[in-house]
């Protein structure tokens, strides 16, 4: 088991109109190697539970147990380093580094890691997301879809145990959505990845092996 | 702020120039019977320095006291920084205290500021001549001037004293500062006032010539 | 490596954004340089007039020889690497044929002097003067001896009993005599050939100089100090050597550069602060930037720590270029000052820049950088990852622990401040105050910004789509309104500190207008010769100012208690008692007047009454005392003072303090006394004259002295002319140094201004976007930045008011004036500078498609 979701519950202090509950008591689990799609209407709570699972945010109450470590158990700085290792995210803005090319922004993982053998594994990812020839351009010079196909590749770089993609497609066209989603599946595929993709667009969800509704903080 | 000081700190350092007060409350214009003495100096017989009843002619009070004169008045009207040209003037406004005896101490200033010998004096003559008139005895107290003057100039100096107190058939005192200039002891810092010592030295010279008086 | 890497890639990616974060703050560092240049360089250059009118570092003087004993105890305390002269001085009469004359005798030794020099009209050395009995004197001087022509330059000069000739003549000599004036002129001659003239004897009045100068770097003030006291510890008793260093020189020029001093310590702490605040306005927004950024590496696995020092290096990176950057602009500013500035500054001074100047920016651009900005840097804390997923910018601000963090955030920086304060300031009293007011002032100003901006909200309902809009801004974007306004308030008050000191100081330094430069200065004008010498004078080429009065007398009493205090006596003053200890046998000068001179003032109480004192009158006469004169002795308007004048015991009140201007160079008194008191005492005059030619001086003096053969005429053209000059170069100074000073803030303002109207673009864009005409958009940016401008600078300059008072009644003595051209000039320019900038940011989104700035969020 890679992901153990365990009775999270989150809320927010809102100035104005008190507690928000986001997630009440949501459980579930994923296995290596399995995919899952969150879906869910805006303000369901998709991307607070995937914030949580991502470490980026603590449960109010509940754990997360990511490959047999309980997230909560860990310090910041411990939580930065497991993160790190263990999940790669792609992200709806891309949020590459502007001022890095392409292939720069694919190894920055490594190189924060400081990982062995950086320039062969950057080259092959590149090869894999079919970017080589734009290796050396920005971010800036690069189309949508390409800076998507950077992030996917600086997120599964490191090899990660768990990917977790927020709206990966959401800020694409519909064709170049469809392309960058059927190279993340590839790649999943491929590389054996577990992956819990974030989304409300049903077609895309409906690639996962599951689904997951999320309904006003509970799963249905 | 000090505004001017330096010119007065200059002029008055190198002119000292003074006047002294003698006691807590002068009897200036004292009763019928008593003897007024009244000096007209510069900063030496002002008492440059030092507290006023401790310059000579507060001493000298003191010395009339316990020598059983005990009328004695003692009006000082020296004027730190004064020369001999002022000294008519100033006796004239102090005729007003009806002094029996003038003891006349002027001079320094001008010697020390290189003045004309001839130019001071006229004008102490003009001052015996005045005193004398209004029945007033006259003690003239000389002044000899520093040798770095040059001997020539001291000479004509000194013989001014001699010569006025020859014409005038007046008491002399020949050296004011007699065993007290020059020396270090007797002397402030500024190596020309004398100090506490000093003026009780200086007493002691001029006592005689005012008992000589009276 | 890696980080480093990455650092400088990103730089140079930025580095639109890295030239002007370099260039702004380089600009303020170099305005920092270059007013702390030119101060020193002043400082240093009046050290040095100070040193050629002493002609020495140190100098003992006594009547007296020194002794060898004394001698090398001075030797011993001043330690080894000096050089010493030797000068014995007294008056004398000379004569030349039948002539006779008083001279001042310089008896000088082959090392004199060791600051300055002769100017000779021949080729006369001192060499010459130790191996034979010549003399250098002014052709003035061999004048008044009856040498006129060539003929009479064999007459031999009979000094005491020795012939002497003249060896040269002098137009300059390197004694300036700022505390003895020319009573009679100077004539040099060698040391060893006063043997033998007789002159000096037992009895003879003679000063003895021993000068010094130091080889080495000296605090000569604390050697003077140490001296003294090792002379008392070792020769007890009265001391009877003077020991001086070149700030004893003059007390009035003395305490003139302190003043000047004190101020470029002020214009430097000022340019510091203004300096420090772009600085953390520039690194703050640079952290705003980069937000994103780090919470990408944060998600991508950096650690805080990593992030901190990318950033950090990237922030020293950056300020080290800066410094450098300011150092080269300074050199080449400096340098090129006296040409730019040619009439402004005054000549002959070398602009130096001193290392220790150059290494404190450079300080401040590495780690000034890191300090001033930690409060911006423990934001860093506050940014998660999570912002990527949630689109937000905003930090999260709250939790207690992290706001106690952003406030001991600020102490390093208010330590550094305060360290670099004292160091500037010259001691940690000065400096304590200028922080201390600094924070004062932030806590204001920052109040005083809130509540404008809470107020903006009312304004916020007009129907004026302008108006509404520009005011809605300011009041929905407070903390960062506020941010701007405070720094830019706290600028603008820095900033205007400075003409008001300056003004109230170059009042104090600056000659008086009209001021007639005395030539002469007469003593001992006899009653009887006032009015024959006036009638005298008219005839002459030449104008008598300030004919005065002048009676000698002591102070007896002061509200019916001794003047000379007792210092056992319970709740004395003691501290005005001590000094009234010397009062009583000290004697003072009084005098009256028709109506003040233009130099006096009355600085607290009435003027005096123009009604003649009646003698029998009960009440006292009034009495009008000068100000020092009235602090140094404890006295008030009302106090009744006992006078002893002529004998005659006399009751006076005080009636006024008067502030008498100490470079009027007119006969001024401590104490003036009401009309009818002196007016029948003995008395003597005194009087300046001005407005000689040259070359009649020495005529007028020779008439004058045979005419009224008592009067002595004292010549002032050299003291005049030295103070003058001297006071002329400060005064000019002072005022470039606040230009200096408001032109550096001015860049800074412009600066910050300029960030703020760059952060304003999105909204720009977004009104034009949604069809705003440009009209419309100009007026709602000029509206938002005229107002935080014009209210910053408002209440700026109000506060600086009250600020700079203090600071004069605290530093200055209380030199202060208001100035209102500066202040409506930094105001103006403040709105204007925050309106350019604005507008021109505005017009440069206007021109610019909209899609690219959308595209950039």
């Amino acid at each position: 088991m890679i992901l153990e979701i365990k009775a999270i519950c989150k809320s927010f202090h809102q100035p104005r109109s008190g507690t928000l509950s986001v997630l009440k008591h949501v459980s579930f689990n994923l296995g290596a190697g399995e995919t899952t799609a969150v879906t869910g209407q805006s303000g369901s709570g998709k991307t607070t539970l995937l914030s949580l699972i991502a470490g980026l945010d603590s449960p109010d109450d509940g754990q997360v147990i990511l490959d047999g470590k309980d997230l909560g158990t860990m310090n910041e700085s411990q939580l930065s380093r497991y993160r790190a290792m263990k999940i790669g995210i792609v992200f709806q803005q891309f949020h590459l580094m502007p001022h890095l090319s392409a292939r720069e922004n694919i190894s920055l993982p490594l190189e924060i890691l400081k990982q062995q053998r950086i320039r062969e594994q950057t080259d092959a990812m590149l090869e894999k997301v079919a970017l080589s020839d734009r290796q050396h351009h920005l971010p800036g010079q690069l189309s949508g879809g390409e800076c998507q196909r950077v992030a996917i590749a600086r997120a599964l770089v490191i090899k990660p145990a768990l990917l977790l993609a927020d709206e990966p497609t959401g800020n694409l066209d519909m064709e170049t959505g469809e392309k960058v989603s059927r190279l993340l599946f590839d790649l999943v595929d491929e590389e054996k990845k577990s992956l819990v993709l974030v989304t409300h667009n049903p077609v895309l969800a409906s690639q996962c092996q599951t689904i997951k509704i999320l309904d006003r903080g509970r799963l249905v | 702020m000090k505004p001017f000081r330096l010119i007065y700190f200059g002029v008055f350092l190198l002119i000292s120039v003074a006047w002294l007060w003698s006691g807590p409350a002068p009897p200036l214009f004292a009763a019928d019977g008593s003897v007024r003495i009244l000096f007209i100096g510069d900063s030496l017989s002002a008492g440059l320095g030092v507290e006023p009843e401790q310059a000579y002619p507060a001493l000298i009070h003191d010395m009339l006291k316990e020598q059983g004169v005990p009328g004695a008045v003692v009006t000082n009207g020296s004027i730190s920084g004064s020369t001999t040209a002022g000294a008519l003037a100033r006796l004239k406004w102090f005729l007003r205290v009806k002094p029996d005896i003038l003891v006349l101490a002027l001079g320094a200033n001008d010697g020390l500021r290189g003045l004309s010998t001839s130019e001071m004096a006229r004008n102490l003559d003009k001052t015996i001549v005045l005193a004398k008139e209004k029945n007033i005895r006259v003690i003239l107290a000389g002044m000899k001037l520093p040798p770095n003057y040059g001997l020539e100039y001291a000479r004509a100096f000194q013989a001014v004293y001699v010569r006025l107190a020859d014409q005038h058939k007046i008491p002399f005192i020949p050296f004011l500062l007699k065993d007290v200039a020059g020396r270090v002891s007797l002397n402030q810092s500024d190596g020309i006032h004398p100090n506490r010592e000093g003026h009780r030295i200086i007493a002691a010279t001029v006592f005689p010539y005012i008992l000589e008086q009276l | 490596m890696f980080w480093i890497r990455m650092a400088i890639r990103d730089l140079i990616t930025n580095r639109g954004f890295a030239l002007f974060f370099i260039l702004n703050l380089s600009l303020g560092l170099a305005g920092f340089i270059a007013i702390h240049s030119f101060g020193s360089s002043l400082n240093h250059h009046l050290d040095e007039n100070l040193k050629d009118i002493l002609t020495a570092d140190l100098v003992l003087i006594a009547n007296s020889p020194l002794t060898p004993a004394e001698l090398s105890l001075a030797d011993q305390v001043l330690g080894p690497d000096k050089s010493h002269a030797r000068l014995i001085n007294f008056f004398t009469m000379v004569r030349a044929g039948d002539n006779a004359r008083l001279i001042r005798v310089m008896a000088i030794d082959e090392h004199y002097p060791l600051y300055g020099a002769f100017a000779l009209e021949g080729r006369g050395e001192n060499k010459d003067l130790q191996e034979r009995p010549g003399v250098f004197m002014t052709r003035d001087t061999a004048y008044a001896l009856g040498i006129r022509n060539k003929a009479d330059i064999n007459t031999p000069l009979v000094l005491g009993n020795k012939p002497f000739f003249i060896q040269d003549f002098f137009t300059i000599d390197p004694d300036k005599s700022l505390t003895a004036v020319e009573l009679a002129p100077k004539v040099y001659m060698g040391l060893d050939q006063l043997e033998g003239t007789g002159l000096i004897q037992f009895g003879s009045r003679i000063k003895y100089y021993q000068f010094y100068r130091f080889s080495r770097d000296v605090d000569i003030p604390g050697l003077a100090e140490k001296l003294r006291q090792k002379f008392a510890e070792t020769f007890p008793g009265q001391p009877r050597i003077n020991i001086y260093d070149a700030r004893d020189v003059n007390q009035r020029l003395g305490r003139v550069t302190g003043y000047f001093t004190g101020y470029m310590g002020l214009v430097s702490v000022v340019a510091l602060f203004l300096a420090g605040i772009a600085t953390a306005y520039l690194f703050r927004g640079y952290l705003n930037l980069k937000q994103r950024e780090m919470a990408i590496l944060l998600s991508i696995g950096a650690g805080h720590r990593e992030i901190y020092l990318y950033i950090s290096f990237q922030l020293v990176l950056l300020g080290t270029l800066a410094a450098v950057l300011a150092i080269v602009i300074s050199l080449f500013l400096v340098q090129a000052f006296p040409i730019i500035f040619q009439g402004l500054i005054p000549r002959h001074i070398r602009l130096v820049t001193d290392p220790s100047t150059l290494m404190l920016s450079m300080g401040m651009g590495m780690l000034g950088s890191l300090i001033f900005c930690l409060p911006v840097f423990v934001r860093i804390f506050g940014i998660k990852p999570l912002m990527l997923l949630r689109g937000t910018q905003q930090v999260k601000r709250g939790t207690f622990t992290r706001g106690l963090g952003q406030a001991a955030s600020f102490l390093p920086g208010m330590a550094a401040f305060f360290l670099v304060s004292v160091g500037v300031a010259g001691s940690i009293r000065n400096g304590s105050v200028f922080v201390a007011g600094f924070v004062l002032a932030l806590v204001f100003l920052s109040g005083m910004g809130w509540l404008i901006f809470s107020g903006c909200r009312p304004l916020s309902t007009t129907r004026n789509l302008v108006g509404k809009i520009a005011f809605r801004n300011l009041f929905r974007n407070k903390w960062s309104s506020l941010s701007c306004f405070v720094t830019i308030s706290m600028g603008v008050f820095l900033i205007s500190l400075i003409p008001q000191v300056q003004k109230g100081l170059q009042n104090e330094i600056m000659r008086p207008e009209g001021l007639k430069i005395p030539v002469f200065f007469l003593v001992d004008i006899q009653e009887e010769q006032r009015l024959p010498f006036v009638e005298f004078m008219e005839h002459q080429a030449a104008d008598l100012v300030n004919i005065s009065p002048m009676v000698r007398g002591r102070i007896l009493t002061v509200n019916h208690q001794p003047f000379y205090g007792d210092n056992t006596g319970p709740g004395a003053r003691s501290s005005v008692s001590g000094r009234r200890g010397r009062g009583r046998r000290l004697e003072f000068n009084f005098s009256y007047r028709e109506r003040l001179d233009v130099s006096e003032t009355i600085f607290q109480g009435s003027p005096l009454s123009k009604a003649p004192w009646n003698f029998e009158s009960a009440h006292p006469f009034e009495v009008s005392v000068e100000k020092s004169f009235a602090e140094q002795y404890g006295l008030g308007v009302g106090d009744v003072v006992g006078f002893e004048i002529q004998g005659i015991p006399l009751t006076g009140r005080i009636k006024n303090l008067r502030k008498v201007r100490w470079n009027s160079f007119q006969p001024n008194f401590f104490l003036l006394f009401q009309d009818g008191v002196l007016n029948d005492a003995p008395k003597t005059f005194l009087a300046a004259i001005s407005h000689v030619a040259r070359e009649d001086r020495q005529a007028l003096k020779n008439k004058i002295v045979s005419a009224f053969p008592n009067v002595s005429v004292i010549d002032v053209t050299q003291m005049a002319g030295t103070l003058l000059g001297i006071m002329d170069k400060l005064s000019l100074s002072i005022r470039f140094m606040a230009w200096l000073a408001i032109a550096a803030g001015m860049v800074s303002i412009f600066s910050i201004a300029r960030h703020e109207s760059w952060k304003n673009e999105n909204q720009v864009n977004l009104l034009k976007v949604l069809g705003a005409d440009f009209k419309a958009i100009q007026a709602i940016t000029l509206l938002e930045f005229g107002f935080i401008g014009l209210t910053a600078a408002l209440f700026a300059i109000l506060l600086s008011f009250g600020f700079s008072r203090v600071i004069s009644w605290y530093f200055f003595d209380s030199l202060w004036q208001f100035d209102l051209k500066f202040s409506l000039a930094i105001l103006l320019l403040t709105t204007g500078i925050c309106m350019g900038t604005a507008l021109t940011a505005s017009r440069r989104v206007m021109n610019t498609k909209p899609a690219r700035l959308l595209g950039n969020t």
